[in-house]
């Protein structure tokens, strides 16, 4: 038996569980926290997890009792367990089961039944929720089919989770197989923690009530896409998957008939450029927010709602559009799959994103699989750039986005990137910043592409697949390439410039550079000295150093 | 001369000749004439000094005896007010104490000096003292202490560099009660908190005289340079015995009272003897202590046990501390105060609780300069205490803010000294340039002092970061000495061995009565009565005690008998009589005689009951019992 010393786990009174990192029984315990807690961070000492109602309903559902819980903090905590904490979970838990939504009558009406009367004449109060439930007597309610999603937010926000014991719907059949040898002659099976994804995300055998939607939160660079294809394999069902651009609809359809026996015949394109309707269909995010004018309504998103499909999968759900966030909630009968590299919303609606895509089912720390090699091991670091003397003034008289933007085009940056880009010659390096006209004096100057959004998809694609192959070393990049960019052997990439203190954009920007590869990846920040795009600069990195990644901080002369 | 000698000599020589003369006719027979009283004296101290008088004494304790002299033992130097006020919780009655009071002064047990009682020393050596004979222990509870130093550090944190959330004394003003409680998440109450910030001030951590609240860090540094369990002591007692803290008094309550629990009189009787308080004073501090879980209450019993718990447990691990790449410092362990304190001056609290969050910020680090700290001795110290060289990338993040820091310095409010860099931004910035009345030598300029909110915020908007530094009010009253706060004397855990006590026997009682028969019926009465009160203690002492033949008892129907001994003390102010009303059965009472009278019912008593301290008048005819005795010593 472990002296409690030893053990762990440390029970804040917040809800918060420390993890620390360097005990030996830290797998088992991680293990053992996980089902019902979420990953907040994961920096170098302690990893810190977070009792939430709805990590703790996502256990509920999973079977895992409240007594389950607190034996297992009981179990692992180094401290006695907080009172309010043992309260906490039990009254949380107490809470999932009280309300679920059955089958009703008929295939447009479904049943909403409440164990208790308190909680009934409660709802029959709730003004919103008096416009979309019908008392019928019993305790149970009737509501309308499209109407699922919308009441599931607002009882959550109540505090009282739904359970959704309507069978989802299977979708058309259509069979789906991976390849022990991918159609580019490499051996391919899923990894062990893609297994485990998936595994999390149906469940051992069908999805039983309870699974089936959710989000899965993976490093860029760890093969979110081998997931997605995975759970396809096992569903064999008619499948959208709605991605961030068109370069990312190709990658996807790439993927897809390199690692599945799926016919070219039977994948579809729908973007600007195609629209077509296929078992496997692969569309963007923009194309179904597009209505020709504001009144409009969005003319594709009948690709969503008119088709039979078993299974959506939403890439980069952290950018999810709100039109997506309307029409997702239509379609609570179907398997939902969200797939990001970070779920940190620079709008605060993650909440959201979990109540109609599902909850996190499968999240895993960045820096433990770059220590098992399934990413590239990134060095970090941030140059520090004096501002030229002609540019002090002005700075210092600007507004306060006109200085971030004078920070930003510091000049000697240039020269900055110059010389890195002389230090890894070796490399295939990627220079990303925020704005054009900065980019555009770095291509001039380092006689580079660059790709920003008013760059055709064609050519992209084009400069992308150069970029691959090696024949161009250095890619000047807009923001359009912040994400679901598939480029393998970038090894070094040079932020000159970022939107402020996003902080998933540094990770996703970070990300372009992790597919694993013989040398390290190297993220280079440039950042202008005494100004404040430091300070915008320690905010964007953020969610990296609680990820665990240092950064190495340098000082210039310019 | 040893001790017992000396401290007998003195009391000897305290006592007036009636009365020095009245205990060596008890213990050594016949007084010479003429007398000689320094020679009476030696012969005194030397008898009292002999171990088998000591023997001999120890011995004919009884239960009675041995709860006094326990308490006489324990309370050091106390008064028969104080011994009652304590008796009194067990039952016991003010005359019955005052009997057993003036019969063990008698016996020499007890001593008294100047109004106050010792216990005779050799009697010390020879008897169990232990509390435990008299209260009753149960067994332990369980319950958390919610007061550690720990919470006193964390109060400490928020005090310093939350100062606005409070008020000067360093309660928490009620509008930032939440503020708090996010603060330190569900460990604490609003009233502890307070309860805390008057620990702090009853131990002289907060500064008097100031604007605003604000912290005696030499204080504090004194307080934490002792360690956790003396700082536990400090607070514990500033907290229980809110206007005389003294932790000695707390460090052996808890020596006492170890792991158990005891009914709320004996709390009360312990606490009394242990702080030296009134029993109102305990009873008080008694509920005070309960309510906020200082002591433990079970139904009717009570118990330090949680905070012993805290004391007895062995010096763990030191505190695991960590610094991230997030700045984060996690402090993990309960001995955790010290390295919080070190660290707070350039750390800000996030989180208080199992384990204590920090944070280094720009802000903390800054202000930690403006209080003389360099940047080295910070680093030094951070990696001191995290065990652990700083990480490059962190050193150099602190060091940007310090140089950013150094960049700029305003001297009294008009001379600014600053780098190229912002020189050039001064002279350049139309803004700025207008606010210097003159250039006195490169990086150097002079400002008005009555444009300075302008010119900060004129610095800010230009992107210069002004860092809004805490400004220490030194108190205007003098501070305490840092020194103040000693080293107590560690609880010692382990029982005290003490020969344990046993009932008295009654062979010695026996063995003298045995030796009546051989003297006069008078005799006999006298010196039976004198083996009942154990004042005999040997075969000798009662030889030589039987030479008197004063009279002393009158009982039944010698009726003359009785008023001659009142007549005799009526007329000698050293004696009082002990009457007896009806029986044995009944308690004898402590009269002076002030006058006898006759009236139709017969002769009539009037007199002064002692110790009460009331007039009476009692019928001679209904006395069972008259005994003349000199007035005892207690009653000097």
């Amino acid at each position: 038996m472990l002296h409690a010393q030893d053990k762990p786990v440390i029970v804040q009174s917040d809800k918060t569980l420390l993890l620390e990192v360097h005990a030996q029984e830290f797998a088992q315990a991680r293990d053992d926290i996980a089902p019902f807690s979420e990953l907040i961070k994961s920096p170098e000492h302690f990893h810190t997890y977070r009792l939430t109602p709805l990590s703790l309903w996502n256990a509920s559902s999973a079977g895992i009792t409240c007594e389950k819980v607190i034996s297992r903090l009981n179990r692992w905590s180094k401290y006695p367990v907080p009172q309010s904490i043992e309260h906490f979970i039990r009254d949380t838990a107490s809470r999932y089961g009280m309300l679920y939504l059955s089958e009703g009558p008929d295939g447009q009406t479904l049943c909403l039944n409440c164990t208790s009367d308190l909680l009934y004449q409660q709802l029959l109060h709730y003004p919103v929720l008096k416009k979309l439930l019908t008392p019928v007597g019993g305790r149970v309610f009737h509501l309308h089919l499209l109407h699922r999603g919308q009441i599931k937010i607002h009882l959550i926000k109540l505090g009282y989770p739904v359970e959704d014991l309507v069978p989802l719907s299977k979708g058309a059949h259509h069979p789906i197989t991976l390849r022990s040898v991918t159609a580019s002659g490499r051996e391919f099976s899923l990894r062990d923690y893609q297994y485990e994804a998936v595994q999390a995300f149906l469940g051992q055998q069908q999805p039983s009530p309870g699974l089936g939607y959710g989000t899965v939160v993976m490093p860029c660079g760890s093969g979110k896409t081998v997931i997605g294809i995975g759970i396809m394999e096992r569903l064999k069902t008619q499948t959208l998957i709605i991605t961030t651009n068109t370069a990312a609809v190709h990658q996807w359809i790439d993927e897809l008939l390199d690692k599945t026996t799926v016919a070219e015949s039977d994948i579809g394109e729908y973007t600007g450029a195609r629209k077509e309707m296929r078992p496997i269909t692969v569309c963007t995010y923009q194309i179904l927010t597009w209505r020709p004018d504001r009144e409009s309504d969005f003319p594709h998103f009948k690709l969503v709602t008119e088709h039979d499909w078993g299974l959506i999968i939403y890439d980069e759900v952290h950018l999810l559009p709100a039109p997506v966030f309307k029409v997702t909630s239509e379609i609570q009968a179907v398997m939902r799959l969200g797939m990001t590299a970070t779920l940190v919303r620079e709008d605060h609606r993650e909440d959201e994103v979990f109540s109609l895509i599902g909850p996190k089912r499968y999240d895993i720390p960045w820096k433990e699989l770059e220590q098992k090699g399934w990413i590239a091991e990134a060095v970090c670091t941030e140059i520090r750039l004096p501002l030229p003397e002609h540019l002090e003034i002005p700075y210092a008289v600007a507004g306060r986005a006109e200085k971030f933007r004078i920070a930003s085009e510091n000049p000697n940056k240039k020269t900055a990137v110059a010389q890195i880009i002389e230090n890894h010659q070796e490399d295939h390096i990627l220079v990303i910043g925020q704005y054009i006209r900065q980019l555009k004096e770095l291509a001039e100057v380092l006689h580079a592409p660059l790709i920003t959004g008013k760059v055709a998809n064609a050519k992209r694609e084009e400069l992308y697949a150069q970029f691959r192959k090696g024949d161009i070393h250095v890619l000047v990049v807009s923001k359009v390439a912040n994400f679901a960019i598939d480029l393998p052997d970038a090894s070094v990439a040079i932020q000159v410039s970022g939107t402020f203190g996003s902080r998933q954009e540094e990770a996703q920007r970070l990300g372009r550079i992790l597919r694993p590869k013989k040398r390290n990846a190297h993220f280079y920040n440039l950042v202008t000295r005494f100004t404040s795009e430091e300070q915008f600069a320690a905010n964007r990195q953020h969610f990296l150093t609680e990820q665990g990644y240092q950064y190495q901080m340098e000082m210039w002369d310019g | 001369m040893d001790n017992t000698a000396v401290l007998l000599e003195t009391f000897f020589k305290s006592l007036t000749d009636d009365q020095l003369l009245y205990l060596y006719g008890i213990y050594l027979g016949e007084v010479p004439t003429p007398f000689h009283k320094k020679l009476l004296i030696d012969e005194l101290v030397r008898f009292f000094s002999l171990p088998q008088t000591a023997d001999a004494m120890a011995s004919l304790l009884d239960n009675e005896d041995m709860e006094i002299i326990t308490l006489v033992h324990h309370l050091n130097m106390t008064d028969s007010r104080r011994l009652h006020e304590i008796l009194s919780l067990r039952g016991w009655g003010w005359m019955q104490l005052s009997r057993k009071l003036m019969n063990l002064s008698e016996r020499l047990v007890i001593i008294a000096v100047r109004g106050n009682y010792v216990l005779h020393p050799l009697i010390t050596d020879r008897v169990s003292l232990v509390l435990d004979q008299l209260y009753q222990r149960h067994s332990p509870i369980a319950e958390p202490c919610w007061f550690t130093p720990s919470l006193l550090t964390a109060w400490l944190f928020l005090a310093e560099h939350h100062r606005r959330l409070f008020t000067t004394q360093g309660k928490l003003k009620i509008q930032f009660s939440e503020t708090v409680k996010r603060m330190i998440p569900d460990r604490i109450t609003v009233d502890q908190l307070n309860l805390l910030a008057r620990t702090a001030d009853h131990l002289g951590l907060i500064a008097t005289g100031t604007r605003e609240l604000s912290l005696n860090h030499d204080r504090i540094t004194s307080l934490f340079s002792l360690g956790e369990d003396q700082v536990l002591l400090y607070g514990l007692a500033s907290l229980m015995n809110r206007s005389d803290s003294d932790p000695r008094k707390l460090s052996a309550l808890l020596q006492f009272c170890r792991e158990h629990s005891f009914y709320r009189q004996d709390m009360i009787a312990l606490m009394m003897i242990h702080f030296g308080c009134t029993l109102e004073e305990a009873e008080q501090t008694l509920d005070f202590c309960s309510e906020s879980a200082i002591i433990s209450c079970s139904g009717d019993t009570y118990s330090f046990g949680a905070v012993l718990d805290m004391l007895l447990q062995p010096p763990g691990p030191d505190p695991e501390c960590t610094l991230s790449a997030d700045l984060r410092i996690h402090v993990d362990g309960a001995e955790t105060s010290i390295r919080w304190f070190q660290l707070y001056r350039c750390a800000q609290l996030v989180t208080f609780d199992r384990m204590a969050i920090l944070r280094l910020t720009e802000e903390s680090v800054l202000t930690c300069l403006d209080e003389g700290m360099g940047l080295e001795e910070m680093i030094r110290l951070i990696e001191e205490i995290t065990g652990t060289k700083m990480q490059e990338s962190t050193s150099k993040i602190i060091s940007n803010w310090v140089e950013g820091y150094h960049a700029l310095k305003l001297f009294e409010g008009v001379v600014l000294q600053c780098d190229q860099r912002l020189s050039r931004m001064i002279t350049g910035h139309p803004g700025l340039s207008e606010m210097v009345q003159d250039q006195l030598a490169p990086g150097i300029f002079l400002v008005s002092p009555r444009n300075l909110d302008l010119l900060r915020s004129t610095l800010t908007k230009a992107g210069v970061p002004f860092i809004p530094r805490v400004i220490r009010t030194k108190s205007a009253e003098p501070q305490g000495k840092a020194d103040e706060f000693h080293r107590i004397e560690y609880p010692m855990f382990a029982h005290v061995e003490h020969p344990s006590h046993e009932v008295p026997s009654t062979r010695i009682t026996d063995d003298l009565k045995s030796l009546l028969k051989h003297y006069s019926r008078e005799v006999q009465l006298e010196l039976s009565y004198r083996i009942d009160q154990r004042l005999m203690l040997s075969a000798e002492q009662l030889r030589r005690s039987s030479k008197r033949r004063t009279i002393f008892e009158a009982k039944g129907f010698d009726y003359q008998g009785k008023l001659q001994l009142i007549r005799q003390a009526i007329k000698s102010p050293s004696d009082i009589l002990e009457l007896s009303l009806r029986g044995k059965e009944q308690e004898p009472i402590l009269v002076k005689p002030t006058e006898l009278f006759r009236e139709k019912t017969g002769d009539i008593l009037e007199g002064i009951i002692i110790p009460e301290d009331t007039k009476v008048n009692l019928a001679v005819g209904k006395l069972f019992m008259v005994r003349k005795i000199r007035r005892p010593l207690y009653l000097q």
